[in-house]
């Protein structure tokens, strides 16, 4: 079971987070065309290799947060935080 | 049965006298195929049977050949036997891994009438039609002979049975994390977890057998002066007296490994107790997370394959050698020795010393030369250079009683039929050792296959787990001890420690046949060609039965690949997953596809790496504890009024309070005309329940719900639905105002986690600029629903609060005391009543529903459930989980009018999208049978009337998604979807169809509203 | 038709019921040779306050206590028995007051009553550690969760929060409705062990 690292919480057992789908992407405007749109909702790339996830610490701190991650190998490189949220000293 | 205090020596005819690691003061007793015999603390089933001088214990799985015991470990293929009896029965466990109890209950399987005497051998006879791979081309035609085939088929293949019983017994985890996980403790594992241990790393050594010592216990040697397992006893004594940082784990299998230095591990704590201690488990998962691992894992021996190879006393010529050292046990007392490189020939040494007659060593390799085979003719024991064993005789009883040996001509594959005999009751194979590197190849690495030493070796590019000692492909004693040092070393420096001073190497004895430097090359030797005239099969994999010939029939048949030679000819997917048959089975391929062997490579490795019971797996969470229950606060008082309850998701709900034996729908039914006519309570604590408070609160559920909040008034409560991002109803629920920036959202009850994360996305992920906190308080509050013509009645003798129609009106909101109790009050209709929802703190909740219903007595006050809860909800026509399946939309549950238009919130935009707003969607209707009387069920579908009779496919026009008697309005009601809705539909008759039940009932269509359409009784 | 007296008169406050009421058998359970190795409490005499600062700062101390920034970290100034601040997130807290305290407020702080919507369980005595690693993956070891460190985990499946207060003394914070699931299957699990169980 992977262990994935918290940028709070640090390194916790994978089964305490929910993935998200993938990071980096912007919520489309209300007037943008409708092709910007299923993109959003429906349409996912699906990487080999290092890829920049969104990932949830549900049964821990309850943070959203980035996770680079190799879909082949597991190996995880960082996790940040969003942009806004901060973590402690 | 209680031990004996002094032992039987006669009853053990195969015991010897002296030697082993056995305790001989204690005697156990234990019955097999229902004879009670003697064995020993130390012994496992497989070496008591064979003290006894029990050799046939099986039947093989197709041909029901004889079996006996191959080998000492877990890559035992042949024993399998069932162990315990009753409700602890257990099929195909290998004899060899079984550790003796007193009172042990073990039977043969697969045989009938007799194990000594079994039907199913007939099928031997008609092996000739059954080939590998049978049952595919067979059995075709005549189709409707299959079923009797197919029963017979049944009865005669397969292993064991299992047992009819729950397990009784316990199962539980055990987190554990640690520096360094040592897999194996022989001598290379011991070295490693000691020199970890010392530079101060935790430490954790897990070791598959009930003793830890590895081949140290198993083998004739001597170490500083004394024997293996003496000095193995001082390494525990000082691994012990470094404290807890070092855990010890005995007869506890490392099945797998997983991400990140994850390993899962199966402890039998107390396997096979017929009797266990109250409250101990019967076996436990080890799930440790370890920074470095050391596999110490050692090597597997591989058999040779000739005709006749699968007789009760032909073994492993290792195991053969364990038995005799380890359990004192003589495995036979006539033994020829068959081995294709040096180190075989320790077999011949040790049973030598123990007194077993060896009348020869059969050496498929010419000339052979080499410290090892000189002590063995030194002993006077014959060398049967450039011979090989051709083929075995025996009884189905008593197992071997003799072999045939031939002479290889140029090491084959001719053979000049010499046809010697010689008598032996015990054959001893050597055929070469298979490290044992599963658990580094379940990582995905690719062993790499050794030419000159014959074995797969670990991949050099994985560098992840350090790999010593056999598993290494490191066999020689003092190499084993070195590696694994140096392996504990380098993992401690990995760690980040300094190695400190290193635990001494102990010196292996200078004439050990562990140091015997190597004569000869091993040959490669798959097959031992087949004579003329065999009384036998040469078996590849014998627990699956799979010869030779059908493997080279799976190539003929074009099943070249290493991944469809195991599927087609079933080789290796037995039990023992091909412990002792794969390196052999797949370099048969590579000779018939004329390859060498790195061209065929191996099959996948998967954990686990031996057989896991469910039990272990499930650990704690079985029966009622399969997945947390949640309660109500309310769950003890309403149990006491008789409540059923069922599973919610994880929640327990009352369903319906039946009294004198009423049955669901009589319960149902008094409950709701009891609650339409006059008062009813129900336990709605379920319903999720979200605190948002904030400056952007309202903008928030703005951004959330389709419909406005900024516009609600402090203390009134409004309907919200919320869509996905793709416009299609996820949730529903009422959100009330409690300040200006104080909202108290309820959600339902199944969506409620859902739902919670939804809005987290939405405050962390995509407006993070929003100043909004939520969190959850499904659980602080208790919540009721009083409900009915008489609820204002009831609530008036139960809080001095003003609950007049004016000064609460119908979506209004208060806070006070109820009952004498902190109360939040809401006047919501979810049953179309006049009605209140009545939250307390959940400590009180208890006795708000106790109070209520002393309170409500002389009104008549009925509890009421799920069952009647939903019922009701249907008369009316309000939209819950069926409707809201993820297919439909706010038009189509009629809601339209709530989607705003002046704001933007999740799913606008793809609400927008044609095919959602097509009027031709199925839309919510209502639906009434014609006959008044026949139940609608939920999931019918909904055909034309002039399609009644048109053959399939008939067009289906709509679904029905809940469906009631209707007790509240006196004729069965149901809510369902039709293309194009109540414009289309309304007053017409439709066909609801139920194809399982094969009826078609004609249905009136209306308004989904059914109940009291203008809303009267709840605004009262 | 009932006489209509001053009806809520009628009904005094009662104290809060536990959700382990029916489940909660004092005394001592399974292994009974020498000392338990596990003692369970209900921790009933304490509120329970979340509180969330949004994304502003928040303040240094709240109610007495020092809202504690390094994560899962705990303060805890009068030692278990007494007040504690326990890192949820950030800008989050959940305060462990008495129950007589005043509501903590501050500007600009989110503040809801949690006291009835989670059981506290107290486990103390040598083998805690080890019955809780009976059902969680995380390094429960007094180096892994030493006193003062909290963390919010799964435990028998449970969501949890875990509040170590010592070596040997673990608070354990569970939502209301999940107390007695998790009451069952960690008493079984403690059994072995030797439970008692405090009235």
């Amino acid at each position: 079971m992977m262990l994935i690292p918290c940028p709070w919480c640090g390194p916790r057992p994978r089964v305490e987070f929910s993935y998200g789908g993938p990071a980096d992407r912007a919520r489309p405007a209300d007037d943008a065309p409708l092709e910007d749109w299923t993109r959003y909702v429906y349409e996912r790339d699906n990487p080999k290799g290092a890829a920049r996830e969104l990932w949830r610490h549900g049964a821990g701190c309850r943070q959203w947060f980035v996770l680079e991650r190799d879909t082949v190998t597991h190996a995880v490189a960082a996790s940040h935080p969003l942009p806004g949220a901060e973590v402690a000293p | 049965m209680s031990a004996t205090a002094s032992p039987k020596p006669a009853r053990q005819p195969e015991r010897l006298e002296h030697g082993g690691l056995i305790d001989r003061g204690r005697a156990l007793t234990f019955r097999f195929d229902g004879r009670a015999l003697t064995g020993h603390p130390g012994d496992t089933l497989a070496s008591a049977l064979l003290a006894n001088g029990v050799r046939l214990v099986a039947r093989s799985f197709k041909y029901h050949r004889p079996r006996g015991i191959v080998g000492d470990g877990p890559e035992e293929p042949s024993a399998l036997v069932a162990v315990g009896a009753g409700a602890r029965h257990e099929p195909n466990t290998r004899a060899t891994v079984v550790d003796l109890v007193d009172g042990l209950e073990a039977r043969s399987q697969n045989r009938w009438p007799l194990l000594r005497w079994d039907a199913g051998a007939l099928t031997g006879l008609v092996g000739a039609f059954a080939p590998v791979g049978f049952y595919y081309k067979t059995f075709m035609t005549p189709a409707r002979l299959w079923p009797l085939q197919e029963a017979v088929l049944r009865r005669l293949a397969g292993m064991g049975s299992s047992p009819t019983a729950a397990d009784p017994d316990a199962y539980a985890h055990r987190g554990a994390h640690c520096d360094l996980l040592v897999v194996g403790a022989g001598p290379a594992g011991l070295m490693a977890a000691w020199a970890a241990a010392r530079a101060g790393a935790r430490v954790i050594l897990a070791d598959e057998r009930a003793a830890l010592g590895g081949c140290l216990l198993r083998e004739r040697v001597t170490l500083d002066g004394a024997p293996g397992h003496a000095w193995v006893a001082a390494v525990l004594d000082a691994l012990r007296a470094l404290g807890d940082r070092v855990t010890l784990l005995p007869r506890t299998t490392v099945t797998g490994q997983h991400d990140h230095g994850f390993w899962q591990a199966v402890e039998r704590v107390a396997d096979h107790d017929p009797a266990p201690a109250p409250d101990r488990v019967r076996q436990r998962l080890w799930q440790i997370r370890a920074r470095q691992t050391v596999l110490a894992t050692g090597a597997i021996e591989r058999p040779l394959v000739f005709a006749g190879n699968d007789r009760p006393g032909v073994m492993l010529a290792s195991a053969a050698r364990a038995y005799v050292n380890q359990y004192a046990v003589a495995p036979g007392r006539r033994a020829v020795l068959f081995a294709s490189h040096d180190e075989g020939y320790r077999t011949a040494l040790d049973l030598h010393a123990a007194g077993i007659q060896v009348p020869a060593v059969v050496d498929p390799r010419a000339g052979v030369r080499g410290p090892l085979p000189d002590r063995v003719r030194a002993l006077g024991i014959p060398v049967r250079d450039g011979h090989v064993i051709a083929d075995t005789q025996g009884t189905a009883r008593r197992g071997l009683n003799g072999v045939t040996v031939n002479r290889l001509v140029d090491g084959g594959p001719d053979m000049v039929p010499v046809g010697d005999w010689i008598d032996a009751d015990l054959l001893a194979v050597a055929g070469g050792w298979s490290p044992t590197l599963h658990l580094h190849a379940q990582a995905g690495a690719k062993p790499v296959w050794d030419a000159e030493r014959l074995a797969f070796l670990p991949d050099p590019e994985r560098g992840k787990e350090w790999m010593c000692g056999g598993c290494a492909g490191v066999l020689r004693l003092d190499d084993a001890l070195a590696d694994g040092l140096a392996a504990g070393q380098g993992a401690a420096e990995a760690l980040g420690l300094r190695p400190g001073a290193a635990p001494p190497l102990p010196t292996v004895g200078a004439d050990d046949p562990a140091m015997a430097g190597s004569g000869q090359p091993q040959t490669a030797l798959w097959a031992v060609p087949k004579p003329a005239v065999a009384n036998g099969k040469r078996f590849v994999d014998i627990q699956d039965d799979v010869t030779v010939e059908d493997i080279a029939l799976a190539h003929r048949e074009g099943y070249a690949s290493v991944e469809h030679l195991k599927r087609y000819t079933t080789l290796g997917m037995g039990t023992d997953q091909g412990k002792t048959s794969n390196v052999a089975g797949l370099a048969l391929l590579a000779e018939a596809r004329g390859e060498p062997i790195p061209a065929v490579g191996t099959t996948t490795f998967r954990a686990p790496y031996t057989p896991v019971t469910l039990g272990a797996l499930a650990g704690r969470h079985v029966g009622a504890h399969i997945a947390p229950v949640r309660r109500s606060p309310m769950h003890a008082a309403q149990a006491e009024m008789g409540a059923v309850f069922q599973p919610t998701g994880l929640w327990l709900r009352p369903r319906h309070f039946p009294r004198d034996g009423e049955t669901l729908a009589e319960a149902v039914r008094r409950e709701v005309i009891a609650t339409r006519s006059g008062v009813g309570l129900c336990d709605v604590s379920f319903l999720g329940k979200i605190d948002v408070q904030g400056p952007d609160a309202a903008e928030f559920l703005n951004r959330v719900y389709i419909n406005g909040w900024k516009g609600l008034a402090v203390g009134k409560a409004r309907y919200g639905l919320m869509l996905r991002e793709d416009g299609l109803a996820m949730d529903d629920g009422t959100t009330a105002r409690l300040a200006d920036d104080h909202f108290a959202m309820t959600t339902t009850t199944a969506n409620a986690v859902a739902v919670m994360t939804h809005l987290e996305y939405g405050l962390q992920v995509l407006w993070p600029e929003l100043d909004v906190r939520v969190v959850s308080t499904t659980d602080e509050w208790a919540a009721v629903a009083l409900a009915g013509p008489k609820s204002r009645r009831v609530l008036e003798e139960a809080t001095d609060l003003d609950v007049s129609n004016d000064a609460l009106p119908f979506m209004g909101v208060t806070e006070g005391t109820v009952c004498g109790l902190p109360a939040r009050l809401f006047r919501i209709s979810f049953s179309g009543e006049l009605a209140y929802e009545i939250n307390v703190p959940a400590g009180y909740g208890d006795a708000l529903w106790r109070r209520l219903v002393m309170v409500g007595k002389p009104f008549g006050l009925t509890p009421y459930g799920a069952e009647a809860l939903g019922v009701m909800r249907i008369e009316k026509g309000h939209v819950a989980g069926p409707e809201l399946d993820g297919r439909t939309t706010p038009h189509d549950l009629g809601l339209g009018r709530m989607v705003s238009t002046k704001k933007s919130f999740i799913g606008r935009r793809l609400l927008e999208r044609a095919a959602l707003t097509d009027p031709e969607r199925p839309a919510l209707v209502g639906l009434v049978p014609e006959d008044g009387a026949t139940v609608l069920a939920g999931g019918s579908q909904i055909v034309a009337v002039a399609d009644r009779d048109t053959p399939p496919p008939v067009p289906m026009i709509g679904h029905v998604s809940s469906g009631c008697a209707g007790p509240g309005v006196g004729h069965p009601v149901a809510l369902g979807f039709l293309k194009g809705g109540l414009a289309r539909w309304e007053g017409q008759t439709v066909l609801v169809s139920h194809p399982l039940k094969g009826t078609a009932t004609p249905a009136r269509v209306v308004a989904p509203h059914v109940y009291d359409p203008e809303g009267r009784r709840q605004h009262a | 038709m009932p006489e209509t007296a001053d009806p809520a008169a009628v009904f005094d406050r009662p104290a809060p019921c536990s959700p382990l009421a029916e489940h909660w058998g004092p005394g001592r359970h399974g292994a009974s040779d020498g000392p338990p190795g596990v003692t369970a409490t209900e921790r009933r005499d304490r509120a329970l306050w979340h509180v969330d600062a949004g994304r502003a700062a928040a303040p240094a101390t709240l109610a007495g206590l020092t809202l504690p920034r390094m994560p899962n970290t705990g303060t805890a100034p009068e030692g278990p028995d007494g007040p504690a601040a326990l890192w949820l997130g950030p800008g989050r807290w959940l305060l462990v007051l008495p129950p007589r305290a005043p509501r903590p407020a501050a500007a600009g702080l989110s503040v809801v009553d949690l006291s009835h919507g989670r059981c506290v369980l107290r486990l103390v005595g040598p083998a805690v550690r080890t019955v809780l690693a009976g059902g969680c993956l995380l390094d429960l070891s007094v180096d892994g969760l030493p006193a003062g460190r909290c963390a919010q985990t799964l435990l028998f499946a449970v969501p949890v929060l875990l509040h170590a207060g010592t070596a040997e003394t673990v608070d354990i914070h569970v939502p209301r409705s999940y107390a007695v699931a998790l009451w069952e299957t960690l008493s079984t699990e403690a059994l072995v062990h030797g439970l008692e169980v405090c009235p």
